[in-house]
C-alpha cells in the first residue's frame, strides 16, 4: 500500500515537470527547428542575452552588497527599528511588480526628477538596473537575514574580547560565516532579475536599446514572431537551470563544511 | 594588587533582574570560581564583565583600570578591556584552522604579521597543539577543542581571563584530565581567571577561591570558611561540632574527625560540612572510621542512598555508586544493618556560623 502510495506521490511530484520538460522539448519542433536556430544566431538575440546577464549580474552584486549591511544591522538589532521599518524594506516582495514599477516611474517622474535628468534612467539599461535591483534587492535582505540569524553571536562575542573592533569582527568572523548565505542571496537575486518583466517594462518601455529576454519574449510572442520567442524562451530555461543547480552546489558544500 | 574587582553589580536581561548587588574581588595569578545552578546568571556575569552586556549599575576594574563605572560613565569596549572569553562550546572560528585561530588572536597585540605568528606557534608548543595546528575545529576531540580554545584566549595576553563551564562538553575521563591540565596551565602563567560552572568537583579541582551565585546574589567560600546557605545549596550535611586542636575537631552525634582544612579556633559555632558521596561506606582506613545502623536504603538504577544514624544520635545520609558498593561491602547493606563508614578528612569543609 505504501508503496503505491509513493508512486502516486512521485507521479504528482513529476508529472507537472515532465509536462513542463515535453513542452520546451516540442517547441522548437513546433516553432520549427531551422528558424529557431536563427533566432538564436541573430546579432539582436545575442544583444538581448548579453545586456539580461550583465544587468541582472549587476543588480544582484548591487542588491547583495547593500542587502549585507542591512541585514546584519536587522539580524542584530545594531539599531532598533520599529518592526514597520523592515515591513516597509521588505514591501517590493510582497507587491506585484509591475506596481513596484509604476512607483519607481511615478517617483522618477516626480520628487526624483533630477536624477532622471542626471542620469537618463527611463528607457535605458539604467532602468533596467533600477527596476531589478528595487525587485531582488527585499530577497537578498531576507536571505542573508536569515543566514546572519544562524551564526551563533558568541563567536563575535569572543573576536571582540580577543581585541578585535567591530569591522575586523565582520569581515573576517560574520562574513566568512555567511559566506553560504551570500552565495544564495546572490544567486537568487540573479535568478530573479533574469526573469524581471513587470518593473522593467514599466521603467523601459519595449524599446529594442533595452531589451531583456522576458521583454522580447513577450515582444516576439506579441508581434508573431514565434521562433525568436522559442529561442528566447531556451537561453531563459537553460539559465535557470544553471541558476537552481549553482543553488544546489552552495547548499551541498552547507552541510560538508560544518 | 587585586586584579579584578567587581562592586554592587546590577545586571537585568529581557527585564529581569539576574545579578543585584555582586561583589567579587580576584588577587593577581588567582583562579576564581563562580558556581551556581543553570540559569543563575553566572553567564551574565561573565559577559558584563567582558564588556558584551552593559550592566545597569556598578563598578568593574581590572588590573587597577576602572574599565565600567555607572556612575562616572565609563563602558570600555570589549575590544579595549583585554578580558578574554572563553565561552561553553568554546565557539572555535569553524572557518579557520586552529593556527589561523591563533594568529587571529595574536594580531591585536602584535606590531607585525611576524610577531603574531611566533606567538601564535609558541603557545601552540606550550600547550601542545603542534600537531593539530593546520587543522579545523571539526576535525579536533573534545580535549584538543579545549586546549585550541584557552591557547587562542591566552596568545591575546589577557589580564583576566573568563571560563564559562569550560568542562561542560567533556566526557568523564577527559574531564578529569582536563581539570588538572587548566589548574597546572593557569598556574604555570599566573593567569588571572574566572571560571564558572555548576559543577562542585570542577570548581573544588581547579580554583582557588569559590563564590556561590545565589540568587543574582555572590557570597564567597574558601579557606575553610564559608556561608552556610550557600553550603547548603551544594548539598553540604552541615553538622555541629567543636575545635578539639589543629586538625582535629569534634562532631556531634559522631565523634573526633580528623580535617585537613584550616579553622578559626576561636570560632563559637563550627559547622563540619559533609557531601553525601564523600562518606566511604564499608571502607576500611585508618582514620575518620564510624559506625552506624542504616536506617533506610533506598535503590535506584546505579546508585544507593543511605541514611544512617549513629550511636550518638547523629542522622548522616551517604550515597553510593551501587557497584562501588557491591565491590567493597559484597552486598548491598538492608535496614538495621550496621555498616562501617570512612570520612576522608580531605573532603571535610569547615564553616563558622558566628554572626
Amino acid at each position: 500500500m505504501s508503496r503505491v502510495l509513493g508512486a502516486v506521490a512521485v507521479f504528482i511530484a513529476l508529472a507537472p515537470l515532465a509536462a513542463m520538460l515535453a513542452v520546451i522539448l516540442y517547441l522548437p519542433v513546433w516553432a520549427g527547428l531551422g528558424r529557431v536556430a536563427a533566432g538564436f544566431a541573430s546579432w539582436e538575440a545575442v544583444r538581448v542575452v548579453v545586456l539580461t546577464v550583465s544587468v541582472a549580474l549587476a543588480a544582484a552584486g548591487l542588491a547583495v552588497a547593500a542587502a549585507v549591511p542591512t541585514a546584519y544591522v536587522l539580524s542584530r538589532s545594531i539599531v532598533r527599528l520599529p518592526r514597520i521599518v523592515e515591513s516597509i524594506l521588505l514591501l517590493p516582495f510582497g507587491l506585484p511588480p509591475v506596481a513596484v514599477g509604476a512607483l519607481l516611474l511615478a517617483f522618477l517622474a516626480g520628487p526624483a526628477g533630477w536624477l532622471e535628468r542626471l542620469l537618463s534612467i527611463l528607457g535605458t539599461w539604467r532602468g533596467l538596473l533600477v527596476a531589478q535591483f528595487a525587485v531582488v534587492y527585499p530577497i537578498a535582505v531576507r536571505v542573508l537575514r536569515s543566514g546572519f540569524d544562524a551564526i551563533d553571536p558568541w563567536y563575535e562575542a569572543v573576536a571582540r574580547s580577543l581585541g578585535h573592533g567591530g569591522l575586523s569582527v565582520f569581515f573576517h568572523v560574520v562574513l566568512p560565516l555567511a559566506r553560504r548565505s551570500v552565495a544564495t542571496a546572490f544567486i537568487l537575486s540573479f535568478t530573479r532579475a533574469m526573469g524581471e518583466f513587470g518593473a522593467s517594462v514599466m521603467l523601459v518601455g519595449l524599446s529594442r536599446r533595452a531589451m531583456t529576454l522576458p521583454i522580447a519574449i513577450y515582444k516576439y510572442m506579441s508581434g508573431g514572431d514565434i521562433a525568436a520567442a522559442v529561442a528566447m524562451i531556451l537561453v531563459s530555461a537553460a539559465a535557470a537551470v544553471a541558476s537552481i543547480t549553482a543553488l544546489a552546489v552552495v547548499g551541498e558544500r552547507g552541510v560538508r563544511v560544518f | 594588587m587585586s586584579e579584578l574587582v567587581v562592586e554592587d553589580l546590577l545586571v537585568r536581561r529581557g527585564g529581569r533582574v539576574v545579578i543585584e548587588y555582586a561583589g567579587l574581588g580576584l588577587e593577581r595569578g588567582e583562579v576564581g570560581c563562580v558556581l551556581g545552578p543553570n540559569a543563575s546568571g553566572k553567564t551574565t556575569l561573565l559577559l558584563a564583565i567582558a564588556g558584551l552586556l552593559r550592566p545597569e549599575r556598578g563598578r568593574i576594574v581590572v588590573s587597577g583600570r576602572v574599565v565600567y563605572d555607572h556612575d562616572a560613565g565609563v563602558d570600555v569596549a570589549p575590544e579595549e578591556r583585554r578580558v578574554t572569553i572563553v565561552p561553553q562550546d568554546y565557539a572555535l572560528f569553524p572557518h579557520m584552522t586552529v593556527l589561523d585561530n591563533l594568529l587571529f588572536a595574536a594580531k591585536p597585540r602584535s606590531s607585525s604579521l611576524g610577531e603574531a605568528r611566533e606567538k601564535a606557534l609558541r603557545i601552540a608548543g606550550e600547550i601542545g597543539l603542534q600537531d593539530v595546528l593546520h587543522k579545523y575545529p571539526r576535525e579536533l576531540s573534545g580535549g584538543q577543542k579545549q586546549k585550541a580554545a584557552l591557547a587562542r584566549a591566552l596568545v591575546a595576553e589577557p589580564l583576566l581571563l573568563l571560563l564559562d563551564e569550560p568542562f561542560s562538553a567533556l566526557d568523564a575521563p577527559t574531564r578529569r584530565v582536563m581539570r588538572r591540565w587548566l589548574r597546572e596551565t593557569l598556574t604555570e602563567r599566573g593567569t588571572t581567571a574566572l571560571m564558572v560552572t555548576h559543577s562542585f568537583s570542577d570548581a573544588w579541582t581547579v580554583c582557588d577561591s569559590i563564590h556561590v551565585l545565589l540568587a543574582g546574589r555572590l557570597r564567597r567560600l574558601g579557606g575553610g570558611l564559608g556561608d552556610v546557605e550557600a553550603l547548603r545549596f551544594l548539598g553540604y550535611q552541615l553538622l555541629r561540632a567543636r575545635p578539639l586542636g589543629p586538625g582535629l575537631v569534634e562532631v556531634e552525634g559522631l565523634g573526633a574527625l580528623r580535617v585537613e582544612r584550616g579553622f578559626d579556633p576561636g570560632c563559637s559555632s563550627l559547622l563540619v560540612a559533609l557531601r553525601g558521596d564523600d562518606i566511604a561506606v564499608g571502607v576500611e582506613a585508618g582514620l575518620n572510621m564510624f559506625e552506624a545502623v542504616v536506617e533506610e536504603a533506598v535503590l535506584t538504577r546505579y546508585a544507593v542512598k543511605l541514611l544512617l544514624r549513629t550511636e550518638g544520635g547523629l542522622e548522616l545520609e551517604a550515597e553510593a555508586p551501587r557497584g562501588v558498593l557491591l565491590a567493597v561491602h559484597g552486598r548491598l547493606p538492608g535496614r538495621g544493618e550496621r555498616v562501617r563508614l570512612h570520612i576522608p578528612s580531605s573532603t571535610v569543609e569547615l564553616v563558622c556560623a558566628d554572626g
